[in-house]
Parts: C-alpha cells; sequence; structure tokens
C-alpha cells in the first residue's frame, strides 16, 4: 500500500498568497524599489571613465564569430550593421559574392565572409548578419554568423601572426584574429 | 623272499631258531653223553688195571715174604727147631708166582684190548708202553722165578752159603722185577693222570663246541632276525615317511604299491587313504574357503548392521524428538485453533462493518473523481494562459534585440563622430548593456515559462491518472465488497472447520502420545538390537577367524 505525502492544503494556499502578492509587488514597483534601481544606476554612470592611455597602438575592433572562429575588422572601416537585410543574389557572380542589398537607397554588394577565408563548408545559420564598411570608392557589406560587440585593445595584448595566413595582421589575447580587409580582398579577387 | 608272506617269513625265522636250537641242544647231550661214557670208561679201565697192579704188589710182597720165611726156616732148621715144612712155602710161593703170572698177562690182555678201542692215540701209545712194561714184568718174574727155585732148593738143603752168595742175585731180580712192576704202576698212574687230562680236554672240547654251537645258532638266529627285520621294517620305514609326510599335509605322494605281500596291501590301502584324504582336504579346502568368504560377508553384513542399527537408534531419537516437538506443536495448534476460531467469530462481526465501508469507498471515490476532472478543466485553462505570456515574452525579446542592434550602429556612428562621439559611444554603450539585460530576462522568463508549462503538462497527466486510479479503486471497492462477502461465508466455513481442528488435534495428541510410546519401545528394541548385533559382531569376527584358522590348517593339505 502506497503512502501518500499526507498535503497541507492551508500551506499550500498560504504559499499561492504570497506568490501572488510577490508577482504583483514586482509589476508595480514600489517607490523604495524604483529609488533604489535608479541610485545604482546613477552610482555607475557617475564613475569617471576609466583612464585610457593615448596610445597609437590601442585599437577599437569589431569582434564577430564565423562558426566558432572569433574575429575582429577595425572599427574605422565599419558604416553600419544590418540585422537580416533582403539580399538578392547576382547572377554569373563570382562565388565570394553573396549578392546585394540596398541601403539608404543605394546598392551594395555583399561578400560571403567564410568563402573568403576559405571556410566554404561552412553552413550559414539562421541569423545572418550584415557589416557594412567603407571601402576605397564605396560602401561594401561583409556577411557574418553573429557579432559579438565592441573592443579595444592594446599592443600589449597583440600576439605575433606568426603561422598565420597573410591577411590576419594579429591575434589578440582573447584568440581575436584581426583581418587586414584590403589584403583579404586583393588576394582573393586578384 | 619279497614275494613271501610276512608270516610266512617270520614262521620260516621262527622255525629255523628253533630247529637251530634243538639241534644244538642235542649236539651237547650227545657231547656230554660221550663226555660220561669216555670218563667212565677211563676211571674203569685204569681202575681195573691199577686194582691189578695192587694184587700183583701184593702177590709179590707174599713172594718175598714167603722167600723170608724160607730163609728164617733153614735158619731155625739148623738151631733144631724145626718150624715147618720148607716144601710147603715154596709150593705158596709158586701159586704166589702164577697168580702173579696170570694176573700180568691179564694186564697185558686188557692194555691190549684197551689199545684197541683207546679213546684218544696218546692213551693207546701209553696203552702200549703198559703192555710193554707188563710183558717185561713177566720176563722179570720168570727169570726170578728160576732163581728163587733155587733158593728154596738151596733151603731145602741149608746151603747157607750158597744161599747167602746167591742172595745178591735174587734181590737184584726181584729189584729189577719190582722195578718194573713200579714202572708198570708209574705207567698207569701217568694214564690216569693222562685219562684225567684227556677228559678235561674233551670237556673243554665239548663245552666250546656247545659254546660254539650256542655263537653259531645266536648268530643265525640274530641273522635271520635282522633279515626279517630288514625285509619288514624298510618299507615300513617308507611307509613311516610317506605316512610323516601326510601327516604333514603333502598329499601329493603315493606310496610304492609293487609288493605282493602285506606290505604291499598295506600300500595299497595307503594310497586309498591318501585319495580319500585328498578329497576330504579338497572338499574342506572348498568348505574352508566358503565359509571365509561367508564368515567375511557376515562380518561386513554384521558391521552394515550395526553401522544401520546405530543409524536407527539416532534416527529414532530424532524421531522421538521429533514427536514431542509434534507433540508441543499439536497442543499449540489446538490453542491457535481455538483462538483462532474466537477471532473468525469476531472477524464475521467485523466483515459486515468493512461491507458498509466499502459501499461509503465507492461512493467517495465517485466525488473524488467529478473534483478531479474540474481540477484539470482548471489546469487546461491555465495552460492557454501560459501560451499567452510565451507571446508576451517573444515580442519583448524582439524589441531586445533591436535595441541591441541600435545600440550597435549607435556606437559606430559614435567612432565614426571621432573625438565627438566620444560621449554618445557612452550612451550607445549604455544602450547595448540595457538591450542585453532585457534579453537575458525574457531568456529566464522563457525557462520559467518552461518549467511552468512542463509542470502543468505532468499536473494534467497525474490528474488523468488520478482519475483512472479513483476508478480503478471504484471497481476494487466492488470487487472488495464481493470478496468481503466471499471472506464473511468462508470465515463462517473457517470457524466450522477450525472448530473440527480442535477436536481434531486432540484426538491427534492421543495418537502422538501413542507414537510417542510405540517410538519409545522402538528405541528400547533398537539398542538391544545393537547389543545383539554388537555380540553377533563379536561372533563373526570369531568366526572369521576361526575360518581363517581353518582355511590356513586346511592350507597346509598339498594337494
Amino acid at each position: 500500500m502506497r503512502k501518500y505525502r499526507e498535503i497541507d492544503w492551508a500551506a499550500t494556499r498560504r504559499q499561492l498568497e504570497r506568490s501572488r502578492e510577490a508577482v504583483e509587488r514586482s509589476l508595480e514597483p514600489d517607490a523604495e524599489k524604483v529609488a533604489a534601481i535608479l541610485r545604482a544606476r546613477a552610482e555607475r554612470l557617475a564613475q569617471p571613465p576609466a583612464a585610457e592611455p593615448q596610445e597609437d597602438q590601442e585599437s577599437t575592433v569589431l569582434v564577430f564569430q564565423l562558426g566558432e572562429d572569433r574575429y575582429g575588422i577595425d572599427l574605422e572601416r565599419v558604416t553600419q550593421v544590418i540585422s537580416n537585410p533582403p539580399c538578392a543574389p547576382v547572377p554569373g557572380a563570382p562565388e565570394q559574392l553573396a549578392g546585394v542589398i540596398q541601403v539608404r537607397g543605394e546598392i551594395r554588394p555583399v561578400w560571403d565572409t567564410a568563402r573568403l577565408l576559405g571556410r566554404a563548408d561552412d553552413a550559414a545559420g539562421d541569423s545572418v548578419q550584415v557589416l557594412l564598411l567603407n571601402g576605397k570608392r564605396r560602401e561594401f557589406g561583409l556577411r557574418v554568423d553573429r557579432i559579438e560587440g565592441i573592443s579595444r585593445f592594446r599592443a600589449g595584448e597583440r600576439r605575433a601572426a606568426q603561422g598565420q595566413p597573410g591577411y590576419v595582421r594579429y591575434v589578440t589575447e582573447d584568440l581575436v584574429a584581426v583581418v587586414d580587409l584590403e589584403e583579404l580582398l586583393k588576394q582573393t579577387l586578384s | 623272499m619279497n614275494n613271501m608272506r610276512i608270516g610266512t617269513r617270520i614262521l620260516l625265522g621262527f622255525g629255523m631258531v628253533v630247529a637251530l636250537t634243538v639241534g644244538m641242544g642235542l649236539y651237547a647231550l650227545k657231547q656230554q653223553a660221550n663226555v660220561r661214557k669216555f670218563s667212565s670208561e677211563i676211571d674203569t679201565r685204569d681202575a681195573r688195571i691199577l686194582d691189578t697192579l695192587r694184587q700183583i704188589a701184593g702177590a709179590e710182597g707174599r713172594m718175598r715174604a714167603l722167600r723170608g720165611h724160607a730163609m728164617v726156616y733153614h735158619l731155625l732148621a739148623r738151631q733144631r727147631t724145626p718150624v715147618g715144612d720148607p716144601k710147603t712155602l715154596q709150593q705158596e710161593w709158586m701159586q704166589s708166582r702164577n697168580q702173579n703170572l696170570r694176573l700180568l698177562s691179564e694186564l697185558d690182555a686188557s692194555a691190549a684190548a684197551y689199545e684197541r678201542d683207546a679213546v684218544s692215540p696218546l692213551r693207546k701209545a701209553q696203552w702200549r708202553r703198559i703192555q710193554t712194561a707188563a710183558r717185561e714184568s713177566q720176563d722179570a718174574l720168570r727169570a726170578l722165578t728160576g732163581e728163587a727155585e733155587m733158593q728154596f732148593e738151596l733151603a731145602t738143603r741149608t746151603d747157607l752159603s750158597e744161599m747167602t752168595r746167591r742172595l745178591p742175585v735174587i734181590e737184584k731180580l726181584r729189584e729189577t722185577f719190582e722195578s718194573k712192576i713200579m714202572e708198570a704202576q708209574r705207567l698207569t698212574e701217568e694214564q690216569v693222570a693222562l685219562g684225567r687230562s684227556e677228559i678235561d680236554g674233551y670237556f673243554d672240547e665239548t663245552r666250546n663246541s656247545v659254546a660254539a654251537a650256542v655263537v653259531l645258532a645266536a648268530l643265525l638266529g640274530i641273522l635271520l632276525t635282522i633279515l626279517i627285520q630288514r625285509s619288514i621294517t624298510g618299507p615300513l620305514d617308507v611307509f613311516m615317511r610317506f605316512v610323516e609326510q601326510v601327516g604333514h599335509g603333502d598329499l601329493t605322494k603315493e606310496a610304492p604299491a609293487s609288493r605282493a605281500d602285506e606290505l604291499g596291501d598295506l600300500a595299497r590301502s595307503l594310497n586309498q587313504m591318501v585319495v580319500g584324504l585328498k578329497d576330504v582336504a579338497s572338499q574342506a579346502r572348498r568348505m574352508a574357503e566358503d565359509l571365509g568368504a561367508a564368515t567375511a560377508e557376515i562380518l561386513a553384513s554384521t558391521q552394515q548392521q550395526a553401522a544401520s542399527t546405530a543409524e536407527q537408534a539416532a534416527a529414532v531419537q530424532q524421531a522421538n524428538a521429533t514427536m514431542s516437538q509434534i507433540t508441543q506443536a499439536g497442543s499449540q495448534i489446538s490453542d491457535r485453533a481455538r483462538q483462532v476460531a474466537a477471532s473468525a467469530e469476531a472477524t464475521s462481526g467485523a466483515s459486515s462493518a468493512g461491507l458498509q465501508s466499502v459501499q461509503n469507498t465507492a461512493l467517495t471515490m465517485e466525488r473524488i473523481r467529478e473534483q478531479a476532472e474540474a481540477v484539470a478543466d482548471n489546469v487546461i485553462a491555465l495552460s492557454e494562459k501560459t501560451q499567452a505570456i510565451g507571446e508576451i515574452i517573444s515580442t519583448v525579446n524582439d524589441i531586445a534585440e533591436q535595441s541591441h542592434l541600435l545600440a550597435l550602429n549607435a556606437a559606430i556612428e559614435a567612432a565614426a563622430a571621432g573625438e565627438h562621439g566620444r560621449s554618445f559611444s557612452v550612451v550607445a554603450s549604455e544602450m547595448k548593456n540595457l538591450a542585453d539585460q532585457s534579453k537575458q530576462a525574457t531568456v529566464q522568463v522563457r525557462s520559467i515559462l518552461g518549467d511552468i508549462q512542463k509542470a502543468i503538462n505532468s499536473s494534467v497527466m497525474l490528474t488523468e491518472e488520478a482519475v483512472k486510479r479513483v476508478e480503478s479503486g471504484r471497481q476494487q471497492a466492488g470487487s472488495a465488497d464481493r470478496a468481503i462477502r466471499a471472506l464473511t461465508d468462508n470465515i463462517e466455513e473457517s470457524v466450522r472447520a477450525f472448530q473440527q481442528i480442535v477436536a481434531g488435534s486432540s484426538q491427534q495428541q492421543i495418537g502422538f502420545e501413542q507414537v510417542t510410546q510405540a517410538f519409545r519401545s522402538i528405541g528400547v528394541a533398537t539398542q538391544q538390537t545393537a547389543t545383539s548385533t554388537r555380540q553377533s559382531e563379536k561372533a563373526a569376527a570369531n568366526l572369521n577367524s576361526l575360518a581363517q584358522q581353518l582355511r590356513a590348517v586346511v592350507e597346509r593339505y598339498r594337494i
């Protein structure tokens, strides 16, 4: 004969009541809590920006991902990030060209970065991000899997690009390969 | 000789010994008679001769005396005193002289006769010498006769001087005659001595010959005895050795039975006896072996019996103990049966109450089912609410992602603006942080919503299961209803059965006591059996050793 756990119905009712009150409190925070949140946020904002050494070696990089690998591009070259734009394939174009997109009424080419880097086997993910970069004559796009964010690297955090392809300028401490775009395009399209 | 019967042989031997003895006795008697005859003859002859010689000596003495008388007469006549007639004296003398002559011739004749049939050559020669002496005596007497007549003539003439002158002559003649007579006498005495010695010799000879005959007879007897003894004991020794071997158990030999006498019969009888003994020994050996095997089997089976008797005793003891336990258990069963009968009666009362309870349970189950269905409806409504929450969350997520992209582009713009966009880049970074937090919050809410949906699903399933269980509980209550009814019937039947058990167990108790008594008897009997089995085992062991001894005894016979 199975022994069933005795249910304390009064305690259950009390617990349900407490849950309901907690939900109401979180949806309509009282003044004290709102003040606390605002205070914490103000303190964080009031902190002086970290003393950033103005060295030539410091560089700001946009970090993106292709598959499992992380790559970086100088932020000065990036003009915009577009999420899931409608991309039109161009017939007869080289295979590295993913297609063309329309940005603010202008047509821009979008390169398939995986193919540029020789990673043709990587399947494109569901979510596609396009980086718009200012080239010599006009802007062009790079299709990547995911955009991680903006990072700053000092010269001390660089590693030599030994044993890497020629388009890799250097590799950072947290294993981000910073790419020289001109070199990459020159290599692949020449 | 070997083929002569032993009786005949012994008879023959004894007959020969008897014949020898008789012959020897006859010979001894004859010799004795010879000796007697011989000695008497010698005695007679010698005595006669001696007698004759004494007579001769006597006559010669008278002749001498007469001659003296004649001298005396003469002398007296010279004195003139006649005393007699000398002529008478002469006549007398002549008479004596004739007598002597006659005696001497008689002696001669006797000696001649004796010489002829003398017993020995010595005596014959002696007789011849005596004869010679007798003849010489006769001659001497004749010579004396002339001189004596002269003397008497002179005496008559009384011629004394002549007489004196002639006296030495006559005296010399007379001495010659006398010496001859003496010689004859001496010879006769020698003959007597010779006869004596002859008799002695003859006696000795007889004795020696008899002794020799005795010795010869004894030797012959001994020889015969030895021969007969050899002829009997030789084969008997063979038979003795044979019988001794048989006595030592050697039955492999045979006695020599080639003879035709009693020993041959004895050998044949012995061989028949050995054949019989062989038969007996082989039968005895077989029987001893059979007996040994049988006694070994008896011993083995007796030992087995002893072992099994011990096991039986142990088993009986165990069974006895078990029986006492069973008896105890029987009384406990009886008590328990009484208690169970009482409690079964109580149970019979309780089961009707149980029946009522089961019916109540069925009703309660029905109500529980209805309420559980209501709970399920509520939960399903809750699930629809969670769907709305999910839609809201996805909207919030979309907003967060767009904010993130916007913040990123703002940061790019700020970077493009260079030094002037620095403060704007801070704002963009803050925006990006907020967008990330919003996204994280939506992720948490989505996870919580997933938990809630899982909980709702499991609640629905549990409720469904609860409904099913309530249904099965209702069915079980129905079957419990039927079971309790059947149980009540069974319990009443059990009460009757337990009453029967109580009655039966008291009878069983009596039976157990009888069985226990019987086991005690069996135990006593088993101990007696064990004792007698031990005795039997000992007896069987003795019998076995006796059989082995018997076999050893019989083994002595070599067939």
